[in-house]
């Protein structure tokens, strides 16, 4: 399992390198530049102020997102057979994927609280270059990205995939799978702690049956994967 | 000779039609095998079968008595493309990257075959020309220590000194009861290689002795290949 983990971390440092570096360079410009560079306004100083809020704001964005990609990008690439290859059951390299989920989920928590107190010192009492507030507590927030979210996609395009009327149609019937699930989930309105655990197992319970249908029939009717 | 290999009625189908249609046969250990066929034919998917990548609708292999199905993934040899491997990584992670997962994997004649080759472990894989992308599938496929090779298109960009010097190549770098199966277009440069052919076309197989071909018929397997496929087109 920990050599799963580390090559899973690998892998998504080479995707990631250049998106934190990127990131990392303006959260440093904005270290760097003089609260006092505001009382110059200009259109100049705006723009790229605003440039930097609005990359930010993506930023966290895409990466409130890359999770969900990170569980299904591997079946979409050429490079699946070289992983395939080893033998690994797909169950411990979800699990591998989790765990650096909740590393990107950290990084961007840190990306947003840093660029939140960066792009302060140039706000003015009407104007807020960049805030976050968010509209569920931290652990919510943490188990939805991480694990719930990505765990229900990554379900849906499974078992599309290995459905004999959307494998072909892969992209819509995962969509059709997400909006189902998202349907039967707004039936529920689960709070505090009953919802995290509800959420922690459903999550585990679908990882591992969605490694179970990658092991056992993801291939079968793929002839050019 | 034990079989080695026993195929057994196997027949396999995407989206209701028939790519490989109840094919049986046996193959026994210790030999390179050269897997013709025109494209789309189903030699990938043969392969695949056989290295339990995909699953037979109807039938069963067995490797050395072991339903194939009940083999895991990693006791046998695929021989990755070029465009399977992480374009990121260096030949030298290529290689950390087996030795983590595969037991038989030996990273010390992984560094022997670069060297010979030429390769540099240090270089990036995305910076390899086209045929040394194919030496490093090759030097990852025959690290190994396996009684199964399959090989899909080995060797489409490789340079000729090494075309010439493969069987050499092979026989050095396989255990010797190891079996080889290798899907191929390049005949005229690799026929030295292969103890027996199987040719597939449309709905039937014929699985050949190359010695019967060479002393028997007189012929190459090149000539005597396409004079089976001349046969099957005029049919």
């Amino acid at each position: 399992m920990l050599q799963i983990i580390k090559w899973e971390f690998v892998k998504q440092f080479h995707r990631l390198k250049w998106i934190f570096l990127f990131f990392a360079v303006i959260l440093l410009s904005l270290a760097l530049l003089p609260a006092s560079w505001f009382e110059t306004e200009n259109d100049a100083t705006s723009m790229i102020l605003m440039f930097f809020s609005l990359t930010l704001m993506f930023g966290t964005l895409g990466l409130s997102l890359y999770p969900m990609y990170n569980m299904i990008s591997d079946f979409r690439k050429k490079t699946y057979t070289m992983d395939r290859i080893t033998g690994r059951s797909h169950i411990p390299v979800f699990f591998a994927k989790i765990i650096i989920n909740l590393a990107v989920f950290f990084l961007a928590a840190g990306l947003v609280y840093t660029g939140t107190i960066m792009l302060d010192k140039f706000s003015t009492e009407t104007l807020h270059y960049f805030t976050f507030t968010p509209n569920k507590p931290y652990l919510a927030i943490m188990l939805e990205m991480v694990l719930l979210y990505p765990a229900i996609l990554l379900f849906c395009y499974m078992s599309a995939s290995t459905n004999r009327y959307f494998r072909n149609h892969r992209t819509i019937g995962t969509f059709i799978g997400v909006a189902v699930v998202s349907i039967i989930a707004s039936f529920f309105h689960l709070s505090g702690t009953v919802y995290y655990v509800v959420g922690l197992i459903i999550g585990i319970i679908l990882i591992i049956a969605s490694g179970r249908m990658a092991d056992q029939r993801f291939e079968q009717h793929v002839y050019n994967y | 000779m034990d079989d080695f290999i026993r195929i057994e009625g196997i027949s396999k189908k995407y989206d209701n039609k028939y790519v490989i249609k109840d094919v049986s046969m046996s193959i026994p250990s210790g030999r390179i095998i050269g897997l013709l066929g025109d494209n789309g034919i189903g030699k990938t998917t043969l392969l695949r079968l056989l290295g339990n990548l995909q699953k037979p609708d109807e039938g069963e292999i067995r490797v050395d008595n072991t339903p194939v199905t009940q083999m895991k993934i990693k006791d046998i040899v695929y021989l990755l493309e070029p465009s399977n491997i992480y374009d990121w990584m260096k030949i030298k992670e290529a290689i950390a990257f087996y030795s983590d997962f595969q037991a038989d994997f030996d990273k010390e004649k992984a560094l022997r075959i670069c060297r010979e080759f030429g390769l540099d472990p240090n270089a990036k894989i995305t910076r390899l020309s086209k045929g040394n992308k194919e030496k490093v599938c090759l030097m990852l496929a025959f690290s190994r220590n396996a009684k199964l090779y399959l090989m899909d298109e080995p060797m489409g960009g490789i340079d000729p000194t090494l075309k010439k010097n493969i069987k050499k190549f092979i026989l050095e770098n396989i255990p010797t009861d190891a079996t080889i199966i290798m899907a191929t277009h390049l005949l005229k440069d690799l026929e030295v290689l292969f103890d027996q052919i199987i040719i597939m076309r449309a709905g039937k197989i014929i699985y050949v002795d190359t010695d019967e071909i060479r002393e028997t018929r007189n012929q190459s397997i090149d000539e005597y290949y396409s004079e089976v496929m001349e046969n099957a087109a005029d049919n």
